[in-house]
C-alpha cells in the first residue's frame, strides 16, 4: 500500500549568497513513522525545516506537507501540523495559563487535557510568567502548546537542545505517547543519538547540505561496519576501499570503518595480509560518528612518541 | 484574531502610555508658550504681542512639534510591533498557525492604530476640547482649524506603517531597511508645503495606500522580493525610489554647498531722506552697510568726514506711507503656505484696552478679552454683528505688514470693505465710512502710519490715482497712478520737509524677476501746492547673481519625468508658460544611462522580456535614484557553471538559461545508504 | 511478574536484541515460566521509553522462536516451548556462543577444570521446564 508521504521534497535547494546550504534534497517521510533528521551542526537541518514550514523561501525546488505545497501552506493544513523550534521562544510577558488561552483560540481541535497533562508532566505552575521559566520548563510549555491541537504531523527542530536529562526524558516520553495513534508522524532533528535510538524508526542524514542517508534505523546500523585488522609489524598503507569511512592506525592495528561491507571489500582488505581480520558491530552513536566524521586515515591528535615528553 | 489583538495591545500598551504622557507634556508646554505673551498684557508693558501661539490649533510651532512627535511615535510603535518577534523562532511561533498571514498583519495594524490613537489621539482630542471651551483661548475658533491636527495624526499613522515596514523587511544590508521611511518623510515635507488641507489629505491617502501594499507584500513573503506578487514589487520599488530621492536630495545639497562659489549675498535699495535726496543703501554679506548717492559717492558725515553708518542714516528717514496694490482682492498672502495656514482663518489686527481684535475670514472683526479670554465683541462694516447672523457687507482682509502682531499704536483704525474705507472704533464698536471710490475706480490698497503726528492720515491707491487723505475726508495729496499695475504695485508716499512729497513707485517683485530685473524704481516729486514737479527714473540696482551652474549640475540627478512634472506644476501655479531649457534636455542623459545600466544588468541575470521592459520604464522615469532602488530591491542569485554547456547559470532556475539542462545532482561519494520507505510496521495493541 | 529489562543505548547490540536476550535469560533462569504474562507492546514501550515498533520486533522474534504467544483480547504469554529448531540447527546456533565463551576463558587462563565447575554451577541454576523431554 503506497500512500503519499506526509513530507516530500523534490530538489529542495537553498543558497545563502554563493554557498549552497541545502542541495537538491529529495526526502520522503512516510505516514506513521518516527523520522530522525540527523547531521552535524550547520549542515542545513534547521534551514530545511524552515523551508518545509513555509518560513523560508527555497532557492530552487519544492516540496509538500500533507499533500500541500510548502510555498503555499493553507491555514487548514497548518492546523494539522505542530512545529516546535530549537529555542522554544515564547512571549516572555505572558503567563503559562495565558499563553494556553491565547493558543487555544486558534485551534478548533484544542485538547485542554493534553495541554494540562504535559504542563503537569513538566511541573509548570499556571501562574508562572514565561520569562521566569527555566529552559527545560519552557521546552515543556512549548511542547504542550504544540501537542494540544492534536496534530497529525509533528515537526521538531532539535527539541532537546540544552535540556537537562529529566526534561529530555519527559520530551521523549511525550513523543512516544504521540505514537499511540498510527496515523501520527513525527519528524525531528536531534544530536542526542541515545534518544534517536530509542524512539526513531527511520533516519536521514544530511552531510553538509547533501542527503546521503535515508533508510530505517536498523539498515543504517547494519550498513556501517567496523573491521579490525591486526598486523605483526607496522600496518601498511590502506588502498582505496569502496565505501571507506575512516581508518584508525595504531602500532600494530588498523581499524577500518566502512559502509556496505561486501565480499569485494573483504577481498581488498585481505590483500594487505593481516594476521587477523575481525568484524565488530557498532552502536548507533559510533556508527553515526564514523559516518559523519572526517573521512580518511587518522590517528590521535599527537603521535605516540610526542606524548612521553 | 481577537486573541492577536489582545496580545498586541498588551505587549505595547506601555509604549502607548509613555507616548501619551510625553505628547501631553509637549502640547501643554507649546500651549503655555503660545499663550505666554498674554502675561505681558497683564503686566502692562510692551506695545504688542505675538499672535502666533494664541490659537494653538494653528500655531506653527505647535504643529511642527506635533508632527515630529507623531512621526517618531508612530514609526517607533510600528517598528516595535514587528521587533516583538525579531527572534526567528518567535516569528515562526507567530506565523505558524491556522490563519492567513494577511489576517495576522491586520491584527497588528488594528492594534497599532488603537495604541497610536491612545498615545497621539487622546492628547490631541484633549487639546481641541481645551480650545473649544470658552475662556481658554483668546482667538477665533472654527472647526476647519482641526484639520491640520487631523493631517498630522494621519501622518503619524503613515509612519506607523513605515515603521513596520522598516522592521519587516529582510535586507542584505541593514541600511536598506530604512527604505520604508522614504515615502513617509516625503509626505511630511509635502504636507507642510501644499496649499489646501485637502491636498494634504489626498497625498496622505495615496502614500498610505502605497505603504500598505508594500508592507502587506513584504509580510507575506517574509521580506524577500522575488516571490512577491506584482503589485507588491511595484509598491516596494516605488517606496525605495522615494527614499533614494531623499538621499539624492541630501547629496545634492551637500555637493552644492561644497562646490558652489556663491558670492556673499548683498542687496541694495533706494532710500529718500527728509531733505528730498535719494540714496542707495547696500547691505548684507557680513560687512557694514554702504550708503552712496546717485553719483556713486559715499555719503560722509559732515562733522567727522567718515561714512555715515546705517543706524545714523535711519534718523534721516521721513514719515512714509507704504502699501502694495492689488485689485483682485484675493487672499493677500496667497503665496504663503505652511501647515498652519492661519492666514486663511484669521489675521490679528489691533489690540485696544487689553482686548485683542482679529479679522476673521467671514469678514468681521472679533474681539477677545486678553485677561478673561472670552469673546467680547463682533463687528462688521454695518456695526455690531449678532452671533450667527449673516453679514451684509464684509471687511476686506487688512493690509498689515506683520501678520503675526497686533498693532497697538494710536493710529486711526482703518479697514476697507469693497470701495469704501471705514474708520473703525473697536471700543465703541462703530465703523464710520470716510472715503468711497467709484466702481470703476476701486480701492487697490491703503495704509496708515503709526506715527502719532500723522495718525489721521491715510494713503489710498485707486485705479486712477494715489491719494493721501485724512479720516475726515480732506485730501492732502493726489497724483495720477502712473506707472500702474501690474508693473508697479508697491507705492510709498514720503512726507518731506516743507510739506513736499515724494511718491515712490516700486516694480512688482515677481514680475521684475521674470523680466530680468529691467524695471527701474520711479519717483514722482510733488511740491507743497500738490503739483507734480517732475518724474524721475532711478538707475537699475545691481543684481545678485548666484552660482547656478553647480546647482544645475547637481540637479541633473533628478530625471526628466519628475523634473518636468515639477516645472509644469510650478508654471501652472505661477500662471506662466513653461519653457524647456537646456538643463531639462541634459537631464535625459542620466535617465538614459540608468536605463542602459539596468538593461545590461538585467541581461546578465536573464530577466524576462517583461521584466526588462518594466525596469527600463522605471529607470527612465526615475533616473539615478531609480537605478539605486533597482539594485536595492532586486535579488541577485548566485551563478554556477552548468554541467552541460559549461556556461554560468543562475542557481534559482530549474533549467539552465542557455541549454535547458537540469542541475547535476550532488556528487556521490560511495557512502550513500538509501532505502525506499516501505510500509511501517503497525504496532499490535 | 519478575521481569526487569534494562536497556542501554549506544551499545553494539540493537535494542530489540537486548530485549529478546533478557527475556530469554529470564526464561532460562526461571524468573519467567510458562503462562506468565508479559506486558503489552505498548505498555513495555512506554515503560522502557522506546518506540513500540522496537518492542514489537522483539516480541515478533520471540514468537518466531516459539517462546511467547499473543492471545487476542488477553495479552502476551510465555508458552511451552515448541521445538522450533531441529537439534542440529540448535547446535549450530549454540556453537558461536560456546566458541566465544571458550575464547574468553582461555584468554583469562581458565583451566578446563575451572571452566567446568563454573559451568556446573550455572547449569544447576537452570530450572528445567515442566514437561521438558
Amino acid at each position: 500500500m503506497s500512500e503519499t508521504p506526509v513530507i516530500q521534497t523534490r530538489g529542495l535547494t537553498r543558497y545563502y549568497g554563493r554557498k549552497a546550504v541545502v542541495q537538491d534534497l529529495n526526502l520522503e517521510v512516510p505516514r506513521g513513522s518516527v523520522f530522525a533528521f540527523l547531521g552535524r551542526n550547520g549542515s542545513g537541518k534547521t534551514t530545511t525545516i524552515r523551508m518545509l514550514m513555509g518560513l523560508l523561501a527555497p532557492t530552487r525546488g519544492g516540496g509538500s506537507l500533507l499533500g500541500c505545497d510548502i510555498r503555499a501552506l493553507t491555514p487548514a493544513v497548518r492546523a494539522r501540523i505542530g512545529y516546535l523550534t530549537e529555542e522554544h521562544q515564547l512571549y516572555g510577558w505572558m503567563k503559562v495559563k495565558e499563553i494556553g488561552e491565547f493558543q487555544s483560540a486558534f485551534y478548533p481541535r484544542w485538547r485542554a487535557k493534553i495541554f494540562n497533562g504535559v504542563i503537569g508532566h513538566f511541573g509548570l505552575r499556571p501562574e508562572a510568567r514565561v520569562k521566569e521559566l527555566s529552559r527545560g520548563q519552557r521546552a515543556g510549555l512549548a511542547l504542550a502548546l504544540t501537542l494540544a491541537p492534536d496534530p497529525e504531523l509533528l515537526i521538531l527542530d532539535d527539541p532537546a537542545l540544552g535540556l537537562d536529562p529529566v526534561a529530555r526524558r519527559s520530551l521523549v516520553e511525550s513523543m512516544i505517547y504521540l505514537t499511540r495513534r498510527s496515523d501520527r508522524t513525527i519528524f525531528f532533528s536531534s544530536h542526542d543519538l541515545g534518544d534517536v535510538e530509542r524512539v526513531a524508526d527511520q533516519i536521514a542524514v544530511l552531510d553538509y547540505s547533501v542527503l546521503r542517508v535515508s533508510c530505517s534505523l536498523e539498515t543504517f546500523r547494519g550498513s556501517v561496519q567496523e573491521v579490525l585488522l591486526r598486523f605483526a609489524g607496522v600496518p601498511p598503507t590502506l588502498p582505496p576501499v569502496p565505501g571507506l569511512l575512516q581508518a584508525f592506525r595504531t602500532k600494530h592495528e588498523l581499524r577500518v570503518t566502512c559502509v556496505h561491507y561486501t565480499p569485494e571489500t573483504e577481498q581488498a582488505l585481505r590483500k594487505l595480509e593481516p594476521l587477523s581480520l575481525e568484524l565488530s558491530p557498532l552502536g548507533l552513536e559510533d556508527a553515526f560518528i564514523s559516518y559523519l566524521g572526517e573521512r580518511g586515515e587518522k590517528s590521535f591528535i599527537l603521535a605516540d612518541t610526542e606524548v612521553a615528553s | 484574531m481577537k486573541q492577536l489583538l489582545k496580545k498586541e495591545w498588551r505587549e505595547q500598551f506601555k509604549v502607548a502610555l509613555i507616548g501619551l504622557v510625553i505628547f501631553t507634556i509637549v502640547l501643554i508646554t507649546a500651549v503655555r508658550t503660545g499663550l505666554s505673551p498674554l502675561r505681558t498684557l497683564f503686566q502692562g508693558y510692551g506695545n504688542t504681542i505675538a499672535a502666533a501661539g494664541l490659537q494653538p490649533l494653528v500655531s506653527s510651532s505647535l504643529l511642527v512639534q506635533s508632527a515630529f512627535f507623531c512621526a517618531l511615535f508612530g514609526g517607533l510603535l510600528g517598528w516595535l510591533q514587528i521587533q516583538a518577534e525579531r527572534h526567528p523562532d518567535l516569528r515562526a511561533f507567530l506565523l505558524h498557525r491556522p490563519m492567513e498571514r494577511t489576517t495576522i498583519l491586520w491584527s497588528k495594524l488594528l492594534a497599532g492604530l488603537g495604541l497610536y490613537a491612545v498615545g497621539a489621539g487622546l492628547p490631541m482630542a484633549g487639546l481641541v476640547i481645551y480650545v473649544i471651551i470658552p475662556g481658554h483661548v483668546p482667538a477665533p475658533f472654527e472647526w476647519a482649524m482641526v484639520l491640520p491636527l487631523v493631517n498630522i495624526f494621519l501622518l503619524g499613522l503613515l509612519f506607523l506603517v513605515a515603521g513596520m515596514l522598516t522592521g519587516a523587511r529582510q535586507a542584505r544590508w541593514y541600511g536598506s531597511r530604512i527604505f520604508g521611511l522614504g515615502p513617509a518623510v516625503l509626505t511630511a515635507c509635502l504636507m507642510f508645503s501644499v496649499h489646501e488641507n485637502w491636498h494634504a489629505l489626498v497625498s496622505l491617502a495615496l502614500v498610505g495606500a502605497l505603504l500598505m501594499v508594500t508592507l502587506w507584500s513584504s509580510f507575506q513573503t517574509g521580506g524577500t522580493y522575488s516571490n512577491q506578487c506584482r503589485s507588491g514589487k511595484v509598491a516596494l520599488s516605488l517606496t525605495c525610489v522615494a527614499t533614494a530621492y531623499i538621499l539624492s536630495g541630501l547629496v545634492i545639497a551637500v555637493l552644492d554647498s561644497l562646490l558652489s562659489t556663491n558670492p556673499p549675498y548683498r542687496y541694495s535699495n533706494y532710500q529718500i531722506t527728509k531733505d528730498g535726496q535719494v540714496y542707495q543703501v547696500t547691505q548684507g554679506g557680513g560687512v557694514p552697510a554702504e550708503i552712496t548717492d546717485l553719483n556713486g559717492r559715499l555719503l560722509l558725515d559732515k562733522s567727522t568726514g567718515k561714512p555715515v553708518k546705517l543706524a545714523d542714516f535711519n534718523r534721516r528717514y521721513p514719515v512714509v506711507f507704504s502699501t502694495g496694490v492689488n485689485f483682485k482682492h484675493s487672499d493677500p498672502n496667497a503665496e504663503y503656505y505652511g501647515l498652519n495656514r492661519n492666514i486663511s482663518y484669521f489675521i490679528p489686527w489691533r489690540m485696544s484696552d487689553k482686548v485683542l481684535w482679529y479679522w476673521t475670514r467671514d469678514g468681521r472683526l472679533v474681539g477677545f478679552d486678553g485677561i478673561t479670554r472670552l469673546q467680547v465683541g463682533s463687528l462688521g462694516p454695518d456695526g455690531p454683528v449678532v452671533a450667527g447672523a449673516a453679514l451684509q457687507r464684509r471687511f476686506d482682509p487688512p493690509e498689515t505688514y506683520y501678520y503675526n502682531y497686533f498693532e497697538t499704536f494710536n493710529p486711526p483704525r482703518v479697514l476697507a470693505s469693497g470701495n469704501t474705507l471705514y474708520l473703525v472704533d473697536v471700543d465703541h464698536q462703530t465703523a464710520t465710512p470716510f472715503f468711497t471710490a467709484t466702481n470703476q475706480d476701486g480701492i487697490g490698497g491703503f495704509s496708515v502710519n503709526n506715527n502719532a503726528l500723522v495718525s489721521e492720515e491715510v494713503l489710498v491707491v485707486t485705479r486712477e490715482a494715489i491719494h493721501l487723505i485724512d479720516t475726515k475726508g480732506r485730501t492732502l495729496l493726489s497724483v495720477p497712478y502712473e506707472p500702474a499695475v501690474p508693473a508697479y504695485s508697491q507705492i510709498s508716499v514720503y512726507e518731506l520737509a516743507g510739506t513736499n512729497y515724494a511718491v515712490e513707485f516700486l516694480p512688482d517683485y515677481q514680475l521684475n524677476i521674470k523680466l530680468g530685473g529691467k524695471l527701474p524704481d520711479q519717483i514722482a516729486w510733488v511740491d507743497k501746492n500738490g503739483g507734480l514737479t517732475r518724474r524721475e527714473k532711478l538707475p537699475l540696482l545691481p543684481e545678485y547673481n548666484s552660482d547656478d551652474f553647480v546647482n544645475n549640475c547637481c540637479l541633473l540627478i533628478v530625471s526628466p519625468a519628475p523634473r518636468l512634472g515639477g516645472e509644469l506644476v510650478s508654471a501652472h501655479h505661477d500662471h506662466e508658460k513653461y519653457h524647456f531649457d537646456k538643463w531639462d534636455g541634459l537631464s535625459f542623459i542620466p535617465a538614459i544611462f540608468s536605463v542602459l545600466v539596468g538593461w545590461v544588468w538585467g541581461r546578465r541575470y536573464h530577466f524576462t522580456g517583461r521584466e526588462q521592459a518594466a525596469w527600463a520604464g522605471f529607470n527612465f522615469v526615475f533616473g539615478i535614484p531609480g537605478l539605486l532602488a533597482f539594485f536595492c530591491v532586486q535579488e541577485w542569485p548566485a551563478r554556477e557553471t552548468c554541467p552541460h554547456c559549461r556556461k554560468q547559470r543562475l542557481v534559482d532556475r530549474e533549467q539552465c538559461e542557455h541549454c535547458g539542462g537540469e542541475f547535476a545532482p550532488p556528487v556521490r561519494n560511495g557512502t550513500e545508504i538509501f532505502e525506499s520507505a516501505g510500509a511501517v510496521e503497525t504496532t499490535p495493541a | 511478574m519478575n521481569l526487569n529489562i534494562i536497556i542501554s543505548t549506544g551499545s553494539s547490540t540493537p535494542i530489540y536484541k537486548q530485549i529478546t536476550e533478557q527475556v530469554k535469560l529470564a526464561i532460562a533462569t526461571g524468573r519467567l515460566t510458562v503462562s506468565d504474562q508479559l506486558p503489552s507492546v505498548r505498555a513495555l514501550a512506554e515503560s522502557l521509553v522506546l518506540n513500540p515498533n522496537t518492542v514489537a520486533r522483539a516480541y515478533g522474534e520471540l514468537a518466531r522462536e516459539g517462546l511467547i504467544e499473543s492471545r487476542p483480547g488477553r495479552g502476551v504469554f510465555i508458552i511451552q516451548k515448541r521445538r522450533v529448531f531441529a537439534r542440529a540447527e540448535g547446535r549450530r546456533r549454540l556453537e558461536p556462543l560456546l566458541d566465544a565463551l571458550l575464547g574468553e576463558a582461555m584468554a583469562m587462563d581458565f583451566t578446563p577444570e575451572e571452566l567446568r565447575s563454573v559451568w556446573e554451577e550455572k547449569i544447576s541454576q537452570w530450572k528445567p521446564k515442566k514437561g521438558a523431554e
